[in-house]
This record gives structure tokens, C-alpha cells and sequence, in this order.
């Protein structure tokens, strides 16, 4: 949601945060309250809801059984679609998302294409004819600010949830191998998610600059300066957004900035997965 | 693929149900709070959010505002993960442009839109999770959120679905019973007046069972008002303070009238 805020309410937030007072309260590098939830939707083989402050984001990744690269024969693929959901406002009407829709699912794509983030092997089958394709989609039901971050948060939660049925491969009676499923639905394989990137938004207001920006403070952002941290500090895409320049040194600060934020936030999702699946799934009725 | 028995020796249809029961009703109303009206309902397993925005100034041009009543604008749309098999949901698909018009039917019945004059109403909803009638269910989430919304409605219209199983109707079709392949009829209803605001029926019926079927689908509906009715009075109960019965002491006249000592 634009927010649309007169130039005195400008500059009085950035003033705030040039001096590092936020205006509800937060230190620059502190995150809003974030509300996990895994496997809210059956019908997907891996789903989650994260909630960042007002921001609402719904993940789910469904397996299916397709054709690999062919110039990566052994591997599996992993697709991201986005969907700006017309709830969270008039102007994701019709087409109205689809910018921000094609935005964020290449640049999921961008951060997932490094080979250390997901084990892409787990997910061949035949090598050459049969792979599995993991379709993971995100649904943005809300968007409070910072919304790049809830959705990866949402993307690395969901695949973390995701059970990928086993598979046995068989030889027919002509010689060509096939896929069969097992008839055990608790036969499933979970994929290594520890080296998922997450995103961090570091926004540049005035000499200051803060991470995860409400939508107030979006809206009086010169820079941004998002980038896909893995929990070793690693970098594995990084983006330059809105129209303000920024010098080189402060690049390098706010690279800094994103990378410390990045592995702390990983630990602690980390630690609150295992938590959070096996906690009771409430839904949108809470 | 060989057919499901649909209906069991005892009566009993593949979840459980008796032919006569509805899947359990859950609801929840302002979901966002950004939302001038939002709801949320779950239909058995089939999940539905719908939010309002509005009334507000018609957009896109004056020629589309009505000098006497309101206009309302539905978009549906259909999370790519809901439903068991994956599908990508065009949103101008022919399929959705097709129920966005019949949400603007049958809330049009029901909005009390004179009173609207020259504004517009947006009624948003999303499939989460699909499992059958999710027409019914997106018409009940709609005007939970309508009235949520604070828009003033002739009835509360619920809508409910009906099918034909071994001769016999059965009401409120899961996915199943839906893509089994016998008619299934759609019904929504204004039930104070015994109004049908929507109807709609897809597949094969003799005409002799579609009285019978008209009956199971409108008793469905009256159920369903029922529980939104109850739904929506416990909702007013927890969140509305500021609706009170006794009326707030006034002062009375005789002090109000008594003049100012100087």
C-alpha cells in the first residue's frame, strides 16, 4: 500500500532516523514482531504464513513430476510465481500487481539460482527424463511494508515444511525405467534448507539507514539496498532499488549492515522452525 | 478410474456426512484491518478470505459511476496451491471473468445499492484452499465481509450447493461429489423473503428430481444464514463495545434549560 505523507512528516522521520529513533520505537537494525506458521494449507506439500508486522504473506510448494534442463540432466528445478492478492488493496486490481509480481519471483529466482543454496540433486529422478519440480508459490495478502523480506522468510519456511514423496524407479519390461510413487504418505524426503538465503532491505533515509522499513518509512526512502544473505554471511544477489543515488562508501556500510542483520535473522528462524512445526495450526482464525 | 461409492449402505456420504448436513462453518470477520470489510470462512476444507473496500469514488472514469445506484466490482481469484493439483489462475481467465459477474449478480440482489449513489464497491475474494463449492463459499465470505464493511444489505445472502446421488439430494458438495459427474445445482438466497438471488446448474438432471433438489439446496442455504446470523451476533458481541442497549444517561431537561448564574 502507497502511503502518501506531506514533506514536513518527511523530513520529521528521517530526522528521527538520522539521529536513530524509529517512530514506533524500534533500533535501526531491529525487525517487527514476526508471526510464524507452517503447514497452513493441505492441499500444498509444503506451506507457510509469515506475518512481519502488517505485512500477511502466504507460501505453499507443490511437487510435480517433470522433464529436467537438459543441460542439467541430474537436477531438479525450482519454479517461483508470485501473486499480489487484490485483497490487500485496490490497486493490486487486475493487472495492478503484476510489476511487483514479476519483481520479486526473478529476483527469488536470482537468489536460489547459486548451487549452495538447495540440493537440486535430491530432486532428479531419471536423469534426463524425470525430475521433480518444485512449484513454489507466494501469495501476498497484505503488504505493510518490507514485504521482499516476508516473502523470502515465507519461501525458506515453506520449503523447510515441504515433504517430497519417495519415488521408486522401476525397469519395465521394454528397458526404460519409470516412477512409481509409494503407497507410505509418510514416506517422504525433506530437503536441507539450513543454506537458504533470506532477504534483507537495508533503506537509506537521510545519513541513517534502517532495516525492515514500515510503510511510512518506505515512502521517504531515497535508497534501498536489498540483498539475499545466507546464514554464513554469504551474499548470493543483491539489488539496487528506488531512484536515489547512494555514494560508494555507503554501499559498503549498508553491505555490512545487511550481511550482520542477514545471519542473525537466519539463526533465529532457523531455531524457530523446528518449534513452529510442531506447533497446532490455527490459520486465518486467529 | 473406477467411481467412488458416493453414498454408503447406512447413508453415509464419503467424509461422513448424513445427505442433509453441512460441512462445519467456520468464520472470522475483520481479518485486515486495512480493509473497510474483510471475512474469512472455511466450508469444510474449502477456505475462502474476501475483503471490501468501499463505498468510495468510482475509478476508471466518470461514465462508469451510476447516478442511481452503487457499483459493484468483484474479482475473484484462486491461489495457484489450492487445489490438489497445481493450476496457475488466470486472472482474466474466461472462468474467473464468468464468476466475477455472478458475484456482482447476486450481491447486486442483496446491496441495498440506491443508497450508494455514484460510489462503488470493491469485493475482493481468494480461494486459499478449495474443496468443492467454492462459489457457495466465496458468496458467503463476500457478504460476511459486506457486512463487516458496514454496508447496508436487504438480507444476509448465503449460498449453497446441491447434487443428486443414487436418487437422492444431497446438499453442500465436496470436491468429490463435485466432479462426480451428476448435476449439481447452486442456489443463493435472500431468506427473509424466500428469494433466489443466483442460481446456476451444470450437468444432466431428469426434470422430476429439480424440485427436490431446488428444496435441499434452499434448506442448505437457510442453514447456513443461521450460522452466519449466530456468527456474526457473537462477532458484534466480542468487538463491539460501543454497542450497548441501555441508552447513556442524558441530563435532563430541566437541568439543560436552567439558566447560567452570572
Amino acid at each position: 500500500m502507497d502511503v502518501i505523507l506531506s514533506k514536513s512528516e518527511k523530513i520529521f522521520l528521517t530526522h528521527g532516523i538520522e539521529e536513530g529513533i524509529r517512530e514506533d520505537g524500534r533500533a535501526p537494525d531491529d525487525y517487527r514482531t514476526i508471526d510464524l506458521e507452517l503447514s497452513v494449507v493441505p492441499n500444498a506439500n509444503g506451506s507457510s504464513r509469515i506475518k512481519l508486522g502488517n505485512s500477511d504473506v502466504l507460501a505453499g510448494v507443490k511437487c510435480e513430476i517433470g522433464e529436467p534442463d537438459p543441460g542439467r540432466p541430474n537436477e531438479g528445478k525450482i519454479i517461483f510465481n508470485v501473486d499480489c492478492s487484490a485483497n490487500a488493496g485496490t490497486e493490486w486490481e487486475g493487472r495492478g500487481g503484476d510489476d511487483l509480481e514479476i519483481e520479486i519471483s526473478e529476483f527469488l529466482s536470482k537468489a536460489y539460482s547459486n548451487k549452495s543454496c538447495l540440493d537440486l540433486q535430491i530432486l532428479g529422478l531419471i536423469p534426463g527424463e524425470q525430475c521433480w519440480h518444485l512449484y513454489i508459490d507466494v501469495l501476498i495478502l497484505r503488504n505493510g511494508g518490507n514485504i521482499l523480506d516476508a516473502v523470502s522468510l515465507a519461501v525458506k519456511s515453506a520449503l523447510y515444511d515441504t515433504e517430497i514423496p519417495k519415488v521408486l524407479i522401476k525397469m519395465s519390461e521394454k528397458g526404460q525405467s519409470e516412477v512409481e510413487l509409494t503407497d507410505n504418505p509418510s514416506d517422504y524426503i525433506i530437503m536441507s534448507t539450513e543454506n537458504c538465503p533470506i532477504f534483507v532491505s537495508i533503506c537509506k533515509l537521510g545519513k541513517g539507514h534502517v532495516v525492515d522499513a514500515t510503510a511510512k518509512e518506505s515512502a521517504c526512502t531515497m535508497a534501498k539496498i536489498v540483498s539475499a544473505v545466507r546464514k554464513d554471511g554469504m551474499i548470493t544477489a543483491s539489488q539496487k532499488k528506488c531512484s536515489g543515488s547512494l555514494q560508494e562508501s555507503s554501499v559498503l556500510e549498508m553491505y555490512e549492515h545487511c550481511r550482520k542483520v542477514g545471519m542473525e535473522l537466519n539463526k533465529t528462524l532457523i531455531s524457530k522452525l523446528s518449534e513452529a512445526k510442531n506447533a497446532p495450526i490455527v490459520g486465518f482464525l486467529a | 478410474m473406477a467411481a467412488w461409492e458416493l453414498l454408503k449402505d447406512q447413508n453415509f456420504r464419503l467424509d461422513g456426512r448424513k445427505p442433509t448436513e453441512l460441512r462445519r462453518i467456520e468464520t472470522r470477520l475483520g481479518v485486515f484491518p486495512n480493509a473497510d470489510g474483510s471475512a474469512y470462512l472455511e466450508q469444510g476444507n474449502t477456505k475462502v478470505l474476501a475483503t471490501v473496500y468501499g463505498p468510495h469514488e468510482v475509478k476508471g472514469g466518470r461514465g462508469r459511476s451510476n447516478p442511481d445506484k452503487a457499483v459493484i466490482n468483484c474479482q475473484f481469484s484462486k491461489s495457484a496451491f489450492s487445489s490438489s493439483e497445481r493450476k496457475t489462475h488466470m486472472k482474466f481467465g474466461r472462468n474467473s471473468s464468468e464468476t466475477n459477474q455472478h458475484l456482482v449478480q447476486a450481491l447486486n440482489a442483496a446491496v441495498m445499492s440506491h443508497l450508494y449513489a455514484r460510489c462503488q464497491i470493491d469485493v475482493y475474494v481468494e480461494i486459499v484452499q478449495s474443496d468443492g463449492s467454492d462459489f457457495c463459499a466465496c458468496l458467503n465470505a463476500s457478504t460476511l465481509a459486506l457486512i463487516d464493511a458496514g454496508i447496508a444489505l436487504k438480507d444476509i445472502v448465503t449460498c449453497c450447493s446441491a447434487t443428486i446421488v443414487d436418487e437422492k439430494s444431497v446438499v453442500d458438495v465436496n470436491y468429490v461429489e463435485e466432479s462426480s459427474g451428476s448435476a449439481v445445482l447452486i442456489v443463493g438466497l435472500l431468506p427473509k423473503d424466500e428469494q433466489i438471488a443466483y442460481m446456476q446448474m451444470k450437468g444432466r438432471l431428469h426434470a422430476d428430481h429439480l424440485e427436490k433438489l431446488l428444496d435441499c439446496a434452499v434448506e442448505g442455504c437457510r442453514n447456513i444464514n443461521n450460522i452466519l446470523k449466530e456468527r456474526i451476533g457473537e462477532h458484534l458481541k466480542t468487538h463491539s463495545s460501543h454497542f450497548t442497549l441501555t441508552r447513556p444517561a442524558t441530563p435532563g431537561r430541566a437541568e439543560r434549560s436552567r439558566p447560567a448564574i452570572a
